[in-house]
């Protein structure tokens, strides 16, 4: 009897050691990250982190599983990842902005909060861009504008997604420019690239990079950057043109809040270090890198959101009025 | 034409052909499996592309999907239940077949035709590539509705038994479909307060769920497999030489699913999941004994695998001429493509000309190669299920179904949708709703209301924007097809009270 | 139940309450892009399932015998042992849950044809083990996707 329960005893302590033992935040990390990615394989997102992936296993010394959790545009992911993920820096999840700021203002059952994590990095930006076809009348932003003042609703304008960078920008340039055209959402990148080429809209206000990749098919009447890009060089900013539009997606990666520092700076440090050795694979891709850590990256969003402020109201008031 | 012949000279080597064949198998379990789906096997692939070479990625990319596409015919033929959406139809002749014993017989239909399928989707790709590209992007927000209505006619001819029956199936597909956050607009519905339900229905989890659990539930009800042991007969029937001999007995049947799926592979967005089920029904129209439809007839089988197939290549046209993809897995192929710095267009056919029609030719191989693995295989997987008793064939699909679910968007939640969506559809099927006309509706509906939506925001500056979904001549051709398809059942109840008017009057 | 059901009557039945349902549930505050064309398609299943509750009335009513296949209970108990399964995942972990799961439906449906010795069930056991170390093996070293885990792993 004694025997069986010694036995026990000394069982569950070299349980308890196995099980809790080599989760302590001095080794950091000792076992495999999950990388979530709250969009569908094949997108940007996913592109950037598999592109990313070998580079911070190699700073890290351990394997980074790329895992995804598609749905409601970001949501489903992170409204989960708030509530489920363990702060042990073992769960780190891409985030994405205008979204993590328009959805839970937009959305009563987001199920998240734009605070309710800690921000790593954010490492990439596109700038929008309004693009319209090669063999397309408007040639310039200045003729756009013209065509859309002359007919009021008739230009329609594409986008990705409903509240996202290019919603709100395209609102934001209808303000400033005293036009009124038709916002035109699409379920993503993929669908504006046929509806522009077929004629079905006549412009889209997309990604700096669709109108790099199509280059020869389209044309950037402006892109919505402090200077012109690298990629672009004919193309002029809003900027220049005397619309104050700076704005674009930008990409990171979050932690869950309640994560030891240690283990943020590591985690910091890794994706610092990886982002500048893709910076090249990603600048030719039309992405502009940026490595916006920490403190910075939570000023970043209080920026953004303070920035796109405006419009949001002005969304909300529409809302009630209807 | 050297280009041909340096194309043909990269696809001779050995790692290659190894690629080409492994790619197919793996595919073809993949499709096999209920839960696992082609997109699915496209991404899990996409990070070991990576370590490869360009082609070498892409030709194990194309092999896999021309794989899965036909393996989906298997669980369809076997089980009664799609493999992938792209093999809905397959279901409806496969299986009847299955339990008359004929199973070995439907394999080698499903085989041959679906490599027929991939070939021609291959040559059409390489010959017609251009002008069928112009058309894809012909496509846009209204036509994408006609179509999507078109595919919604279908259900009134698909419906074994009542149409209303059939109508309401329908809208509960569309209705399911809606919840979530709205694809225009962005907003949640339905989603009675969980953040998790912003992710909506995904269409895989209610295919697995309506299809597969109401068989597995049958099993448990009837203790026992409901398939039938091969006869000798129906063995010699299935020999390679009479199979093949079969499917090319009925030229206009092949060549007009061909065609068929072509079309509906180069509309952006849409792909197999469509295809097969618009061949079915046309052969159906076109056949002398429609009443036949349903009880196991070749020439059903030999539309859906024919068309299915076809969309592999066939939805390359505008991926590769303007970077479109034209079904959901070319969104991985093209991820790959941009990784590897290959951008569609002109170029991919000039400057890299050889890689790209090495990959294009390399689909034509894997559909050649898929013939021998399908055969091969397919006798082995028939055993092996007819074998297994029915008290370890439930468990062991309802073991693959749960993890493909989960594997979809790494979400139990979906497991638990799946499985109610199951229970409700095996009580739905008793009272003789079926599960084709909810999935076909939640596939469709979002298609209607993207296309509807997006056509009145263009007609935004119309007084009257709805005009804006009849300015398109393409748009009148879509609502001729749409009238004729809706309105068939009746035409041919007018045609035959025709025909027996004119007997008596000849009698006269 | 093997009496003779009015399944139109069900159907058209079920296609109302079920109308009636998303109609309550749809917000109201929805913009115009997000609310017109779920009310449109409410508007058709009402329209239809009323047609089915005419129907039912009719000279061309469907009446078939319902759940007379096979036995109910095991569809029931089966049900349950499914969504039992699913629950326990994220307290057993993926293998441990698949391995209990798939042994204990094999044993229960089993028992409607055959004896089962307690040698053969352990054999089965095994096989259970092997499934799904197969699949555990192919999804979360070969794939990298990886499996729920629970307390033991």
């Amino acid at each position: 009897m004694k025997k069986i329960v010694i036995g026990s005893l000394v069982l569950c302590a070299l349980l308890a050691i196995v099980l809790v033992g080599p989760s302590g935040a001095q080794n950091f990390p000792n076992k495999p990250i999950n990388y979530i990615i709250s969009f569908n394989p094949g997108g940007e997102s996913d592109i950037t982190a598999r592109l990313q992936q070998s580079y911070l296993e190699k700073a890290l010394g351990v394997t980074v599983n790329v895992t995804h959790k598609p749905g409601g545009g970001g949501a489903v992911a992170w409204s989960e990842f708030q509530r489920t993920a363990r702060p042990d820096g073992y769960t780190i999840i891409g985030v994405n902005i205008p979204h993590i700021i328009a959805q839970p203002i937009e959305r009563r059952d987001a199920g998240y909060t734009t605070e309710g994590w800690e921000l790593l990095i954010w490492f990439h930006f596109t700038p929008n861009a309004l693009i319209v076809q090669k063999e397309s009348s408007i040639k310039t932003l200045e003729d756009f504008i013209a065509l859309a003042k002359s007919k009021p609703k008739a230009v329609t304008v594409a986008g990705s997604g409903s509240y996202s960078a290019n919603h709100l920008e395209i609102l934001r340039f209808n303000k400033l420019a005293g036009i009124d055209t038709t916002y035109v959402p699409h379920t993503g990148t993929g669908p504006i690239v046929p509806a522009l080429m077929g004629g079905h809209v006549t412009s889209t206000m997309n990604y700096s990079m669709v109108g790099v990749q199509y280059q020869d098919r389209m044309r950037t009447l402006a892109v919505a950057t402090d200077e012109r890009l690298e990629v672009l060089p004919d193309v002029p900013t809003f900027k220049e043109l005397g619309y104050e539009i700076v704005g674009g997606a930008y990409r990171g990666v979050a932690v869950p809040k309640g994560t030891p520092p240690e283990v943020i700076k590591i985690l910091t440090d890794a994706f610092i270090k990886t982002t500048e050795q893709i910076a090249d694979k990603q600048r030719e891709m039309g992405f502009e890198v940026t490595t916006v850590t920490g403190k910075e990256a939570h000023e970043l969003v209080g920026r953004m959101k303070a920035g796109y402020s405006d419009i949001l109201e002005d969304l909300a008031k529409q809302r009630q009025e209807q | 034409m050297d280009i041909f012949l340096q194309a043909m000279g990269e696809l001779t080597r050995p790692y290659v052909i190894l690629l080409i064949f492994g790619g197919v198998s793996a595919g073809l379990f993949v499709g096999a499996m209920p839960g696992l789906t082609a997109t699915m096997a496209l991404a899990v692939l996409l990070p070991f592309t990576f370590t490869m070479t360009p082609l070498n990625g892409l030709v194990s990319l194309g092999a896999v999907y021309m794989g899965a596409i036909y393996g989906g015919s298997f669980a369809a033929i076997l089980v009664n239940t799609p493999g992938t959406p792209s093999s809905i139809a397959t279901a409806f002749e496969g299986y009847p077949m299955a339990k008359q014993g004929r199973a070995m017989e439907a394999i080698g239909i499903a085989t041959i035709s679906s490599a027929i399928g991939g070939i021609a989707g291959v040559l059409f790709l390489l010959f017609l590539a251009p002008p069928l590209a112009v058309l894809s992007i012909r496509f846009g927000p209204a036509e994408f509705f006609w179509v999507a209505i078109l595919g919604l006619t279908l259900i009134a001819s698909l419906s074994e038994g009542s149409l209303l029956k059939g109508l309401l199936g329908g809208t509960i597909g569309i209705m399911l479909g809606t919840i979530g956050v709205s694809p225009i607009g962005g907003e949640s519905r339905f989603t009675l307060g969980f953040p998790v339900m912003q992710g909506g229905i995904e269409m895989i989890v209610a295919l697995i769920g309506l299809f597969v659990m109401p068989e597995l539930y049958n099993m448990a009800a009837l203790a026992r497999t409901s398939l039938g042991a091969v006869s000798v007969s129906s063995k010699e029937k299935a020999s390679f030489w009479r199979v093949t001999l079969k499917v090319l007995s009925k030229p206009g049947n092949l060549v007009r699913s061909c065609i068929i799926g072509e079309i509906v592979a180069i509309i952006p967005g849409a792909g197999g999941n469509i295809a097969n089920l618009v061949a079915y029904n046309e052969a159906k129209r076109a056949s002398k004994h429609p009443e036949r439809f349903g009880t196991g007839t070749s020439e059903g089988l030999i539309a859906t695998e024919s068309s299915n197939n076809v969309t592999v290549a066939g939805s390359m046209v505008p991926l590769l001429t303007l970077g479109i993809p034209g079904a959901p897995p070319d969104a991985v192929i093209l991820g790959v493509m941009l990784l590897h710095g290959l951008r569609p267009g002109l170029e991919l056919f000039t400057t890299s000309g050889v890689l790209t029609y090495a990959f294009i030719i390399s689909m034509g191989l894997a559909a050649i190669a898929m013939v021998p693995v399908g055969l091969l295989g397919g006798r082995l997987i028939y055993r092996v299920i007819f074998r297994t008793p029915y008290y370890f064939l439930v468990p062991t699909i309802g073991l693959a179904t749960i993890i493909g679910t989960f594997a979809l968007r790494n979400s139990m939640t979906d497991v638990f949708i799946m499985l109610i969506l199951g229970t409700i559809g095996y009580l739905l099927k008793q009272i003789g709703i079926m599960p084709a006309p909810i999935v076909l509706g939640l596939i469709l509906g979002a298609i209607a209301e993207v296309g509807y939506v997006q056509a009145i925001l263009g007609g935004m500056a119309y007084r009257v924007p709805q005009v804006r979904l009849f300015e398109n001549p393409l748009s009148w051709i879509l609502i001729g097809i749409v009238v004729v398809s809706a309105a068939w059942p009746f035409i041919l109840i007018l045609l035959r009270r025709m025909r027996s008017g004119n007997k008596k009057g000849g009698a006269q | 139940m093997t009496r003779n059901i009015n399944t139109d009557l069900v159907a058209g039945t079920f296609g109302l309450l079920l109308s009636f349902g998303f109609w309550w549930l749809l917000d109201r505050e929805l913009t115009f892009l997000s609310i017109g064309f779920p009310r449109a398609m409410i508007a058709i299943m009402t329209l239809v399932s009323a047609l089915l509750v005419i129907k039912a009335f009719s000279k061309t009513v469907e009446r078939t015998d319902l759940f007379t296949v096979g036995s109910n209970r095991r569809v029931f108990v089966t049900g349950l042992l499914f969504f039992g399964w699913a629950f326990s995942i994220s307290y057993l972990g993926f293998f441990v849950a698949g391995v209990l799961a798939i042994s204990v439906i094999a044993l229960y449906l089993a028992l409607a044809r055959r004896r089962v010795s307690v040698p053969v069930f352990a054999g089965w056991v095994l096989i259970a083990v092997l499934e799904v170390s197969f699949f555990y093996y192919v999804f979360t070293r070969l794939l990298h996707i990886p499996l729920p885990e629970g307390w033991f792993f």
